[in-house]
Order: C-alpha cells, then structure tokens, then sequence
C-alpha cells in the first residue's frame, strides 16, 4: 500500500472514522510525536475508530529507511529500540479496520520520504478534505 | 554544555537523546559540566515518572529517561548546575526535590561562571 495508486484512488473512499488526527508536527522538537501515539492508543482503547494523516516532517515517522529499530546503542548493545515505523505498523495491524494511517504524498516526495511502509497509504494533499469529511471530529496537533 | 531545550521526543529519540550525548562528550573530551536552564531544569528534580508507554498490547520501556541519565551523569563525576529562578517556576516544592548532588545558584550564576571554561556550548 506503500506505493500511491492513483488509478484506483479515483474509485476508492476515505473510511468513514469517529476521528482524524492530523500530525503536522515533527519529530525531535518537543513531546508531540509521543501525544500523538498516546493519543492515538488512548481513542483506541475507547472503542473509537481513527485515522491519522501525518504531513510535513511527521511523514518521516513511517518512512521504510527507519527500519524496525533504532541503531546500536553502543552503551547497552544488547537492547532493542523499537523505531517510529516498528511502533505504527504495530499499532495499525494490532487494530485491523480501526485504525488507518496516512501520509500527505506531496510532503513525502518533497522530504525525500516517499518510501513508507506497508501500513501507510500516500494520499494526494487535493484529497485531504475527503478525510476531513469521513471523520465525527477532526484534531490537529502541531505546526509544520 | 547548557542544555536549554527539554523534551524533545521521548517517542523518537528513545537513548539518542541530549543528555546521553553529553555521557558520551564527557568520556570523549575528559571532563565536562552541566547547566540546566528553563524547562531542563525540571531534569534535575526526584521524579517517580515511568518512561513507558503501552502501544499495542505492549510496554514500550525504552522512552528517554531524562532523570535516570542525569542521575548516572551525576554518578559519572560531572557537576551538574541549575539557577534557583529555573527551580522557582517549576513550583514551590522545585527546589526541595533536588537530585542530590545537583548545585543550585543563584540568578546569572551560570554567566557569571562562563570565562572560567575553555568552552561554553548550548546543546
């Protein structure tokens, strides 16, 4: 799903979801990347169904360049450190058709960040609103 | 090395964080100290805060853990430095739950100490 198909995204429809998490913000600036996970958990376990749409340098959140985990801490080289992409693709097959995750397309190639892992689904920016309108309520955490 | 900015992604950074970089800095360079201004200060107070979060049925337990580093930068040998403003508007108890160790001085005390090193760097 990596990969934005254009072809069939003219017949295919935004799942309807109680609410989208817009992530604008990046990572390694502030706590914001952890609220959006804790957030994202927290809707789950409500019961609620949700979609998140990363932009900006939250796209690089699921970039496949990441890999399954962080590199080798050299002061405790037997732990493993589970990557931001490791963390979503967790959570996206842990909640089968509860949770959804998208990637802005035009903010992946602009970042060099087009390859995504198999949980995300690149959308075109023009398609944005249709994810605002399959969702009981929109929010939107950071700036881009 | 003043470490102004806190928090910068416990999620993301995990080990990769600021304070373990200055671990690494004071085994490179010989010797190092630490000022911690505005938010960071918060670094140097007891705290009972878990750095875990549960994703997915699991326990993800390797967050940053800005208290557990600072702690074993202390152990380390490295002094650690705060401005008593900094403590005060974290709140009242702030100052009382100072790691042990950690040295408190007064307003522009840390400016005050500048010429003193070879080099100053804000991480």
């Amino acid at each position: 799903m990596a990969s934005e198909r254009s072809g069939t995204d003219m017949v295919w429809a935004v799942p309807r979801t109680d609410v989208l998490l817009k992530v604008l913000g990046g990572p390694y600036r502030s706590e914001l990347v952890g609220t959006a996970f804790r957030l994202t958990q927290a809707l789950l376990d409500c019961g609620a169904t949700v979609q998140v749409w990363a932009c900006g340098d939250a796209t690089g959140l699921t970039s496949t360049a990441l890999g399954d985990t962080l590199p080798v801490n050299l002061l405790d080289r037997d732990r493993s450190y589970p990557s931001t992409a490791a963390l979503v693709r967790a959570l996206v097959t842990g909640h089968p058709g509860r949770l959804s995750w998208y990637a802005c397309r035009f903010c992946c190639q602009e970042r060099g960040r087009s390859a995504q892992i198999a949980q995300v689904r690149m959308r075109p920016p023009a398609r944005f609103w249709e994810h605002v309108d399959a969702a009981g309520k929109v929010l939107v955490l950071g700036a881009s | 090395m003043i470490v102004e900015r806190a928090y910068r992604g416990a999620v993301e950074s995990q080990f990769a964080d600021v304070l373990n970089c200055l671990r690494e800095l004071h085994r490179q360079s010989g010797g190092i100290e630490v000022a911690l201004r505005g938010l960071a200060a918060s670094y140097a107070l007891r705290s009972t805060f878990t750095a875990a979060m549960r994703l997915a049925g699991t326990e993800v337990d390797t967050l940053s853990d800005p208290h557990a580093v600072l702690s074993q930068l202390l152990r380390d040998g490295v002094p650690v430095w705060v401005e008593r403003p900094d403590l005060d508007a974290l709140g009242q108890s702030a100052p009382g739950r100072l790691l042990p160790g950690v040295r408190c001085l007064p307003c522009n005390g840390l400016v005050a100490r500048w010429a003193g090193y070879e080099r100053v760097w804000f991480m």
